[in-house]
């Protein structure tokens, strides 16, 4: 139905060209869901764009054909393009919260695209409307429809961005990252519900998304771009299980499985060839060494209220008592609201602690001044979730990672700290130009090597990691995770693992904890967790996780 | 330090032809202004040097001309080029002090509010408010006003120009507090601020050595565009006669004083000051637009 | 969202209150008139006296909520230069103002609405970037050079118009500029010359709007609907343009008033600007208080109807976020 071949696009700005896409082809059938995938930078959106004929100002398609049912769209005028659009090709956005225009009811936007696109009169245009929000399980529809986009929630609201962009009975519809903006047990309502509208009404979908997981969820094909180019596209069982090309591998074998630990996870070596997967070995460490613990903590908050309002405290975290061993890796997981942040940031201070105590080598350290506490926190130290923003972007690399050295007096002198700058950044496997450079500079992966690299300045025992690799694409997880395993075995480090992301806490940790809602859920080995979970919590997060493995067995 | 940020916005300039431009203007106005002394033949606010046959002569290429007065002279024989150069030397100097004094005011309320929040904020986000309810123009001018009216013809002499300064200093803090403030707040929520204090650091330590370096941008835009206005209002005021006195004259009271001769005819006396406070405050205008573009990597 | 506004109302009256304080604490410069109406032989006793009938010997607070009392009621004192009451002097010279800033604002907001719009659709054509290059020299002229430059050309040169003064005639409540020929013409000057400056504002301000809602996700999912530009303009754009265009708008009101003294004073305007700019040159101190009030609370009265008028258009304070 639709083929796009040899297509290449420009941007044009004020600071430079750039190209975004080149000579990429590929191909969508009527009844089929094309998983389009790539990490940041890919140009995955970007052809998605293309194809609606809604590229960003600068934007322009320099080479190539995008054939639709026969017809090459790049040749349409505006007019005939904007034709296309709705009636035959349409579009979901990312976030519903913004795809919605907020001072218009939700009947006025429906009856106007389907008036529109369907040449209905009013009356028909807003029965046909009702119908739709029926389709997506809005209840009361009757009544809803009259009201605005505010005042329906996340989820509801990305069911109706999908009924206006289906309304219009469109033969594709470009799906661009149209779950990334929801929680997970909505992202899988979501998918079940796309899956649905294509078996009924036999359109194609372009899915553009990151996610492995929601691929292997939903998608027939699936094509991998990488750098503007396409790498490989093919049925989604064949590409996930035997992909061909040296990307499409690395790329799968960086997603962490949710089912067995790795020793490391599979990283190309300088040459280009990816080792094989290796089962983690057993570490050991002495159990009743204990370096951190908690009994008992509480942590209360008041979240400001009004002038004339008090706002009702937030306990986000209640009696809590957990014990990390010398060398062990503790992982902290659960859902958004779940108090794992909290958790982390009363440890280590950043928010105060309402109860219970916390020891660092035995010494109490939760009722101590910040004076007290100074000789302390060199052993101490954090990595933060984003590295775009843990990075004074005003700093310097040598001044961003000599700061603890400086603040702590760890160096003697200039020469001393440079040299020991340069020391640590090829410790984290970057090298000494990078001492004069700044931030922005450095990919994210990159800067989160540099935030590593900060965290080790101080020499600690204990690295508290807050979901520190969520903000970076999958590939380059994997290596900043190898590399704080690495340190771990090297410098016999203590981790606090904190995420969300279940196959990651798989194999970053000996042990976990279950939170929901700041209580503590269930705490045990991490095998044992997730091979044989006892709480219905815990066994509905793991139902809940991107299931790679389906295909990995078949 | 920051070589690289600016070799960028270096690179954006040199590809903007109204920022380059308007930026040799501004830097030709200011030489002359500095170097007035230097560069004119005559020093039109010292009585010795004027001589009254000189009169009211037009600019040179106009009939009555006379070749050693360009831009014609006034009615005291004064040369109005040279008094448009002596002119604009008060002009720029008290524009400069008065965005320098609201600056600091502005950044340091703003500081203060953005990181300690609770009492500080709620007191300085209410004066900002209160004072935003009131025309900068009008708090500039009842404070020129009062002050003047308390002062003594000589003290109006050496003091008025720093009353001017305070006055427009004062009128228009509040959009400095406001945006330093709100990126206070925002880079308060940044992850390396948490990594600061995570470290033990101080929230002083954190405020100067963190958070200033980063609020810096977005004020030296407002800053350049409060430069423009702030040449408006001192012209404004000095116009309206809340300004400083006659012996110290900025290109406002040029105006002002050859304003009573436009019906006369002779328009030149006029005409220059206007046209240089114009073309100032436009090539200003041209630059902080430009900056604002090009610190902005969200337009375009 | 009835109490939304209550809380704002409250909110004004301290603002205003607050403003108040300035204004009384300006007035407290005005010489002690004790000496004028005692005279040079007056004892002491009857100085006191004097003072305790003027109410001055009362705490600070006292005074400064019987000025506001006062105020409220329009009672704003007596002139130290004529001796009239200052809310006559104000109620004679009002219309004056107020018409010029009517006339002014109706230019403002008709020429300014419309070319910040259409520079915000047409982002590149040639025609924005002239109106564009033209507003920010229209914001780069301070108001009163303007008006010099409008003299000498529409009067001087021309003859067209007026050079000075305000020509009415009487249409029993007040005199009016705005029901004869001659009114006209001589209104006609001063409100383009208040306005100039203000429609460059409000041309950069409304097309920064109007620019940023077009980057707006889901005028991207209209264009992916196929809905026509000409409805996605009129009919997702504007409606969200609605709600900071009632904001400039207010804040473009109040600073015209305000600048309507610089506008009056080079056009000998008889209103309430020239009156105030007077009251400084004789140090006219409750004249000065007066008009500084008056002006603030103008102003606060403006942003009141502003977010009155928002909570009605717009449907996300009207039922409730």
């Amino acid at each position: 139905m639709l083929q796009v071949k040899d297509v290449s696009i420009r941007f044009e700005s004020r600071r430079g060209n750039v190209l975004a896409a080149s000579k990429v082809s590929l191909n969508v059938e009527r009844g089929e869901i094309l998983g389009l995938v790539g990490e940041s930078g890919a140009g995955k959106s970007t052809i998605g764009n293309a194809v609606m004929g809604l590229l960003e100002s600068g934007g322009s398609v320099t080479n190539g054909e995008i054939i639709f049912e026969g017809q090459n769209l790049l040749n349409l005028d505006k007019e005939g393009m904007r034709a296309m659009r709705g009636k035959r090709i349409s579009m979901i956005m990312q976030d519903p919260m913004t795809a919605l225009n907020p001072v218009k009811n939700i009947a006025d936007q429906m009856t106007e695209s389907i008036a529109y696109n369907l040449g209905l009169n009013a009356k028909e245009a807003l029965a046909e409307a009702i119908s739709w929000l029926k389709k997506m399980d809005i209840p009361n529809p009757e009544e809803r429809i009259y009201h605005y986009p505010h005042e329906f929630s996340g989820g509801q609201r990305q069911r109706i961005v999908i009924a206006l962009a289906l309304c219009g009975k469109p033969d594709l519809v470009i799906a661009d990252e149209p779950t990334t903006a929801l929680d997970v047990s909505v992202q899988a309502q979501i998918l079940k519900l796309i899956r649905k509208l294509v078996a009924e009404t036999n359109i194609g979908i372009i899915l553009v998304t990151h996610n492995m997981g929601v691929v292997a969820e939903v998608t027939d094909r699936v094509a991998i771009m990488r750098y503007g180019e396409l790498v490989e596209i093919g049925p989604t069982a064949k590409i996930l299980t035997a992909p061909e090309t040296d990307y499409a591998k690395m790329l799968i074998a960086s997603v962490p499985p949710g089912d067995t630990k790795l020793h490391r996870l599979p990283v190309p070596e300088a040459d280009g060839t990816l080792p094989p997967a290796q089962a983690a070995v057993h570490r050991d460490f002495d159990e009743s060494d204990v370096i951190l613990e908690a009994r008992n903590l509480s942590i209360t908050y008041n979240p400001g209220g009004g002038f004339f309002s008090k706002g009702e405290p937030v306990r986000a975290l209640q009696d809590l008592s957990f014990k990390v061993p010398r060398g062990g890796s503790m992982g902290l997981v659960g859902e958004s609201g779940s108090g794992k942040s909290t958790c982390a940031r009363g440890i280590i201070g950043l928010t105060p602690t309402s109860g219970g105590q916390v020891y660092f080598n035995g010494q109490e350290i939760s009722a101590m001044s910040e004076k007290q506490r100074r000789p302390l926190r060199p052993a101490m130290q954090m990595i933060f979730q984003d590295p775009y923003s843990s990075l004074n972007k005003r700093m310097s690399i040598l001044d961003v990672i000599a700061e603890p050295i400086r603040f702590y007096g760890l160096a003697n002198n200039a020469t001393e700290i440079e040299h020991r700058v340069v020391e640590l950044l090829e410790r984290v496997g970057l090298n000494g130009d990078a001492l004069k450079r700044f931030p922005h500079q450095f990919s994210g992966g990159q800067r989160q090597r540099i935030a590593v690299a900060r965290t080790l300045a101080s020499k600690p025992e204990l690295i508290i990691c807050d979901e520190p690799t969520s903000a970076l694409d999958v590939s380059v997880q994997a290596a900043v995770l190898n590399l704080i395993k690495d340190l771990q075995d090297e410098y016999k480090l203590s981790l606090l693992f904190i995420s969300h992301d279940l196959p990651v806490v798989r194999q970053m940790c000996d042990d976990i904890i279950v939170l929901k809602q700041g209580q503590l859920v269930e705490m045990d080995h991490t095998d044992r967790i997730f091979d044989n979970p006892q709480a219905d919590y815990t066994k509905e997060l793991i139902e809940l996780m991107p299931h790679m493995d389906d295909f990995k067995t078949a | 330090m920051q070589k690289f940020l600016q070799h960028n916005i270096v690179q954006d300039y040199l590809r903007t032809p109204s920022a380059i431009i308007s930026s040799i203007v501004l830097v030709s106005i200011i030489f002359c202004a500095i170097f007035a002394g230097l560069i004119t033949n005559q020093n039109p606010f010292d009585p010795m040097q004027l001589d009254l046959m000189d009169s009211q002569l037009p600019p040179v290429w106009l009939e009555e001309g006379d070749g050693r007065f360009i831009l014609g002279t006034d009615e005291q024989g004064r040369d109005v080029l040279a008094a448009l150069f002596y002119g604009s030397r008060l002009s720029l100097l008290v524009g400069l002090a008065s965005v320098l004094l609201s600056c600091f005011i502005g950044i340091g309320l703003g500081l203060a509010a953005g990181f300690f929040r609770g009492m500080t904020d709620v007191i300085v986000t209410r004066l900002a408010d209160l004072q935003m309810t009131i025309p900068g123009l009008l708090v500039a001018l009842m404070l020129a006003g009062v002050i003047k009216s308390q002062m003594s013809m000589e003290m109006q002499e050496t003091v008025m120009i720093y009353v001017v300064i305070l006055a427009i200093g004062f009128s228009d803090w509040p959009k400095y507090a406001r945006v330093t403030r709100s990126a206070v707040m925002i880079e308060s929520q940044e992850d390396y601020v948490l990594a600061a204090r995570a470290m033990g650091a101080s929230p002083w330590y954190i405020l100067f050595k963190h958070v200033l370096p980063n609020v810096m941008r977005s004020n030296i835009v407002i800053a350049t565009v409060g430069l423009g206005i702030a040449i408006m209002l001192e012209a404004t005021l000095s116009f309206l006669g809340a300004g400083v006195p006659v012996s110290t004259p900025s290109l406002g009271t040029l105006i002002r004083t050859g304003a009573n001769f436009l019906f006369a005819g002779e328009w030149w006396v006029v005409l220059f000051p206007g046209l240089m406070l114009i073309l100032t405050v436009f090539s200003i205008n041209i630059l902080g637009d430009w900056l604002r573009d090009a610190m902005n990597p969200k337009l375009d | 969202m009835a109490i939304k506004l209550l809380q704002r109302l409250f909110q004004s009256l301290l603002v205003l209150f607050a403003t108040g304080l300035l204004a009384f604490l300006i007035m407290s410069f005005a010489p002690d008139p004790t000496n004028n109406i005692a005279g040079d032989y007056a004892t002491e006793a009857d100085r006191e006296r004097i003072r305790a009938e003027l109410g001055y010997d009362r705490p600070f607070l006292v005074q400064y909520g019987d000025y506001m009392i006062k105020f409220l009621q329009g009672d704003l004192g007596s002139s130290l230069a004529s001796s009239e009451p200052v809310a006559e002097l104000i109620a004679a010279r009002a219309p004056a103002t107020l018409e010029l800033v009517l006339v002014s604002t109706i230019m403002t907001l008709g020429a300014g609405i419309w070319l910040g719009i259409f520079t915000g659709v047409n982002r590149r054509s040639k025609r924005t970037q002239a109106i564009l290059t033209s507003s920010l020299l229209g914001i780069s002229m301070p108001t009163f050079l303007l008006g010099l430059l409008a003299i000498y050309i529409g009067a001087v040169e021309l003859g067209w118009f007026p050079a000075s003064g305000r020509k009415t005639v009487d249409i029993g409540l007040w005199d009016s500029s705005l029901f004869s020929l001659e009114g006209w013409r001589s209104i006609f000057m001063p409100a383009l010359t208040l306005s100039i400056f203000n429609v460059g504002l409000f041309i950069r301000l409304v097309r920064a709007d109007v620019l940023e809602i077009r980057t707006m996700d889901y005028i991207k999912f209209a264009r992916a609907r196929g809905l026509p530009e000409k409805t996605i303009n009129n009919k997702h754009v504007l409606p969200n343009a609605v709600m900071p265009v009632i904001n400039i708008a207010a804040l473009n009101i109040g600073v015209m008033i305000a600048f309507s003294l610089i506008t009056e004073s080079v056009f000998q305007w008889p209103g309430m600007g020239l009156m105030f700019i007077q009251a400084i040159g004789f140090s006219d101190f409750p004249v000065m208080s007066a008009y500084f009030l008056l002006v603030a609370a103008i102003f606060i009265c403006l942003n009141l109807m502003a977010d009155i008028l928002l909570s009605i258009v717009d449907p996300r304070i009207r039922r409730g976020e």
